[in-house]
């Protein structure tokens, strides 16, 4: 074709796409519609792609995770949604791991990591009674012992309660018997005329049979990630200390994540009433919210648990303040808590903030204080369950994570307790301590001694003491400071955190693109293996187990609805572009018989398709381009929990590049194209001779 | 679509009976027969056709409804190739031609006025003349824009360059089709019923265009027409019926 036909050509085209406006409008709105949504869902998958990178790497993962290539599972850092915590392995010696490491170019820092998983005790009401009334006998406070006493035997008088409704549904179940038998007697007036006869006797007595009845409060699972605390907090800079203290270097310690904190370890009213004004304040109404109301219904369900803390000086002022808040004259305290936490749309600001200012200081508003110690049960790789007393200095969170169920994953604890929890010694560490404890003089520390030391009370001594302090010094470098004292226990050699095993270990990088992250991956494979070191060295899509899988799950969907809707609208253009071939049949066989080639008539077809791909593709792309410029400023509000994961953050901002936009456009285009070839085949083979006939 | 047809192999130049008028013969049909498959039978539309066109003549052809007038204006069009016999255009056997070839005898020397005009819709007058000029891609845009002035206003239509076709009557579009015919200066024009679709008066008055340009340009028309009175304006009637050429001297002046 030659240069002149192929102008008249683009003419003809172009005016052909304007007049049959309605064929060019349908095609032209699918083609319109396809880049659209071909630009915003790439705009959002890579929007989240990136916001979860984000999210994990800054949080968690690093740009590389390294773990034992004897590994029996993949390294998960969130866990398997199916096969719980994976075993993974370990890393024995995680100093040598660092110090190959570090000497790769663009690794920035290794952080030495083990996700666990243990039990916290979240403690017993009956157990925290029985602490007071012996508080006071220790004292020999009469008037306060009789006050105690009182308050032990209504607590107990619950406890029977219960248990007699528990034997009644198990009926004739034999284990309830001697609890039944126990209960009763510690519920009798004649246990508690004789009680002062053996004051600590019965209080022994009631703390091994009755307080282990009592079963309101359970115990709570608490995921943790033992670390290097001081080098994840320089590290991640998602890191954020919200309450409390940090961990000081060199200090046994334990960081609740915020969240964590306050929706598992807080006060079951409490945390009832905040979820309730979180919603509120979301501007959903009781009136009108059921989900609200059933939840309000929960919690007023549960006002025994603010009723059983109570003391009595507690109870009466909270009652009398109930009378006066509610107007009645009437009414005892379990009548009137209920009635308050009853709340409506109108009342419930103030007993919102009646509860925190009049209630919540009498009662124990977290299972765990800071500044306390919490037991920490888990089972070691060995198969025991082992026990240890940690002081939990404050909480933390990942800041813009706050709201993600994944961003509340983790608790956060120092590196040498973990190695405690997790049980393991390498043979060769083993021997080491041996070694140092010999060199200490240390022989005469029998091991049971030196474990009830390490995990009996210690927690609860003061903690504040510096690195300094006795016990520490004479062992110095040695490392294994820390079986002499108890407040000695509480401390380490920071040192001590390198030289010894890890699970898995983060490499941060100072260059994170893509593929400096690959090339760098590849370098710390190359020197691990060189350094006789079998390991998987993984990116955080890798590590971060069904999760990582999410983006690419993502584009896939996003693919195959893009591909779909091609599909459906190939053939719809594909249809409407033959019925207005049929319609043009006449004219097209006149430019034949005037002598146009046949592919004359096929490049017309390419070229109205070429116009209107890239008239609508164009305006899709733009329209979709300003859509995202737009929604980048708002941003997309997330949902829930994990959208804010997945966003990193309560809003996603996606953006939108030129080549977004040229990719689409150009695919668009393509797939138009092959949308025409079959109108344009059958066009090209129209007779010249239609242009004599009459008909049509 | 068929472009070599089971023709013997004839040899090159004017033979058999039509040899009297070889020289100056623009179209030759020797024993041209043209098939239509129609279901399971076979409609005969020609049935061996002998004619003779030769250069500068204006020829009518007339013939009852369906007897053949349109299937033979093809065949001499290059638009469809016969089932037997030879139908020879300006020297070329139309049965020998590729498909591509015969496109661009189509293009390069002849020119086409139908029943129903046939315009581009989408272009304008100019536009619609200039179309075959720019699929010749001979001229260059100044002697383009010369051509098709002056054969617009030859065909009385220098007011109307920029309309498109919806804008004009019947007798305008039919003489914008005969500009678009004659801008390459074919040298044969080909007209199936060109009046049919017009008053008798324009239909008149077309003709007497068409008569005009033969004179004036030398171009020859061969037209078909079932009206006696634009069959006077021919200087040769040639009737067909039943797919056959009645008159005996239809090979001659
Ligand atoms: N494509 C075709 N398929 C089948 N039969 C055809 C075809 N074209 C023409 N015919 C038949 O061939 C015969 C000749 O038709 P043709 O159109 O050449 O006649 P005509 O003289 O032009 O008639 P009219 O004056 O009605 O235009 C008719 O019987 C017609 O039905
Ligand atoms: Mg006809």
């Amino acid at each position: 074709m030659n240069l002149t036909a192929a102008g008249i050509l683009w003419r003809i085209a172009l005016r052909n796409v304007w007049r049959n406006r309605m064929k060019s409008l349908i095609v032209g709105f699918i083609l319109f519609l396809g880049t659209g949504i071909i630009v915003f869902g790439n705009a959002l998958v890579d929007a989240v792609d990136d916001g979860m990178t984000r999210s994990v790497t800054q949080s968690v993962s690093g740009h590389l995770q390294v773990y034992s290539d004897q590994a029996k599972d993949k390294l998960a850092l969130f866990g398997d949604q199916f096969a719980g915590m994976p075993d993974i392995g370990n890393i024995p010696d995680f100093h040598a791991l660092a110090e190959v490491a570090r000497k790769v170019p663009n690794v920035e820092a290794v952080v030495p990591m083990g996700i666990d998983f243990a039990l916290g005790f979240q403690g017993n009401e009956i157990d925290r009674w029985l602490a007071r009334l012996r508080q006071a006998v220790r004292d020999g406070d009469e008037a306060k012992i009789a006050q105690r006493k009182e308050e032990v035997r209504a607590v107990i008088e619950r406890v029977n309660a219960e248990l007699a409704s528990a034997a009644q549904l198990v009926a004739g179940g034999t284990e309830y018997a001697s609890d039944m038998e126990n209960a009763k007697r510690a519920a009798s007036p004649e246990f508690w005329a004789a009680f002062d006869q053996d004051r600590l006797g019965n209080l022994e007595f009631l703390e091994n049979r009755i307080a282990p009845l009592e079963q309101t409060l359970g115990d709570v699972g608490l995921m943790f990630l033992g670390t290097d605390l001081a080098a994840f907090e320089r590290n991640f800079d998602r890191f954020e200390l919200v309450e409390g203290t940090r961990v000081p270097e060199g200090q046994r310690g334990f960081l609740f994540n915020h969240g964590f904190y306050e929706e598992v370890m807080k006060h079951r009213v409490a945390r009832d009433l905040d979820r309730i004004k979180r919603r509120m304040d979301e501007r959903f109404t009781l009136a009108d919210d059921a989900e609200l109301r059933s939840w309000r219904d929960l919690m007023v369900g549960q006002y025994r648990r603010v009723l059983f803390q109570l003391d009595r000086q507690a109870a009466e002022s909270v009652l009398s303040g109930l009378r006066t808040l509610l107007g009645r004259t009437d009414g005892d305290l379990p009548t009137l808590l209920q009635d308050f936490l009853k709340v409506d749309d109108a009342n419930f600001a103030t007993r919102y903030a009646w509860f925190y200012e009049h209630i919540a200081p009498h009662i124990q508003l977290y299972a765990a204080n800071i500044g306390e110690s919490i037991p920490l049960q888990a089972y070691t790789k060995a198969g025991y369950s082992k026990s240890v007393n940690v002081k939990v200095y404050g909480t933390y969170k990942f800041k813009g994570l706050e709201k993600s169920d994944i961003g509340k994953t983790f608790n956060l604890l120092d590196m040498v307790t973990f190695r405690d929890l997790y049980g393991l010694m390498t043979p060769e560490r083993r021997a080491e301590v041996a070694a140092l404890r010999e060199k200490a003089g240390l022989k005469d520390v029998k091991r049971e001694d030196a474990e009830a030391a390490l995990f009996g009370g210690g927690g609860a001594e003061p903690l504040e003491k510096k690195a300094e302090s006795a016990g520490f010094d004479e062992f110095g470098d040695a490392g294994v400071g820390k079986v002499v004292r108890s407040d000695a226990l509480q401390q380490f050699d920071p040192a001590e955190i390198e030289r010894g095993v890890a699970l898995n270990a983060a490499v941060i990088l100072t260059d994170s693109r893509p593929e400096k992250i690959a090339e760098t991956r590849a370098a710390l494979l190359a020197a691990f293996e060189a350094a006789g070191m079998k390991m998987r060295v993984v990116d955080w899509k890798e590590a971060a187990g069904m999760l990582g899988d999410l983006v690419t799950v993502a584009r896939t969907v996003l693919w195959v609805i893009v591909v779909i809707m091609l599909l459906v609208a190939l053939v719809i253009i594909n249809n409407s572009m033959v019925i207005a071939t049929m319609e043009r049949v006449k004219e097209i066989g006149t430019m034949r018989a005037v002598g146009a080639q046949r592919s004359f008539i096929a490049a017309l077809f390419v070229a109205e398709t070429t116009v209107l791909g890239f008239l609508s593709g164009g305006v899709g792309a733009l329209c979709a381009a300003g859509g995202i410029l737009l929604w980048g400023k708002v941003g997309l509000p997330a949902q829930n929990a994990f959208m804010t994961f997945l966003f990193s953050g309560p809003r996603l901002y996606p953006t939108v590049t030129l080549s977004h936009l040229l990719a689409a456009v150009l695919l668009i285009l393509f797939f138009a194209l092959i949308s025409t070839l079959y109108p344009a085949a059958l066009a090209a083979r129209i007779l010249p001779r239609v242009a004599m006939s009459e008909e049509g | 679509m068929p472009s070599k047809t089971e023709t013997p192999s004839s040899p090159t130049g004017a033979s058999g009976s039509a040899a009297s008028g070889a020289q100056s013969a623009l179209v030759e049909l020797v024993g041209a027969k043209k098939d239509y498959p129609l279901g399971r039978t076979v409609v005969s539309a020609l049935r061996g056709v002998d004619l003779v066109v030769r250069r500068g003549e204006f020829v009518a052809l007339a013939g009852p409804s369906g007897s053949g007038k349109t299937t033979l204006l093809n065949l001499v069009g290059c638009v469809d190739v016969a089932t037997a016999g030879t139908v020879r255009v300006d020297g070329h056997d139309t049965g020998r031609l590729s498909e591509k070839a015969l496109t661009q005898l189509r293009l390069e020397a002849l020119g086409f006025i139908f029943q129903s005009f046939n315009l581009i819709a989408v272009l304008d007058v100019f536009q619609n003349i200039e179309f075959p000029l720019l699929l010749q891609g001979k001229l260059g845009k100044g002697e383009r824009a010369e051509r098709v002035r002056s054969i617009v206003e030859k065909v009385g239509l220098t007011q109307q360059m920029k309309q498109r076709p919806a804008e004009l009557s019947g007798g305008q579009r039919q003489r914008v089709a005969i500009a678009r015919a004659l801008v390459t200066r074919p040298r044969l024009v080909l007209a199936d019923e060109p009046t049919a679709n017009l008053d008798s008066e324009t239909g008149e008055r077309i003709i007497d265009l068409m008569r005009e340009l033969n004179h004036t340009e030398g171009t020859t028309f061969l037209f078909s027409t079932h009206d006696p009175k634009i069959m006077t304006h021919a200087d040769r009637v040639v009737h067909i019926a039943d797919g056959r050429v009645l008159d005996a001297a239809a090979g001659h002046a």
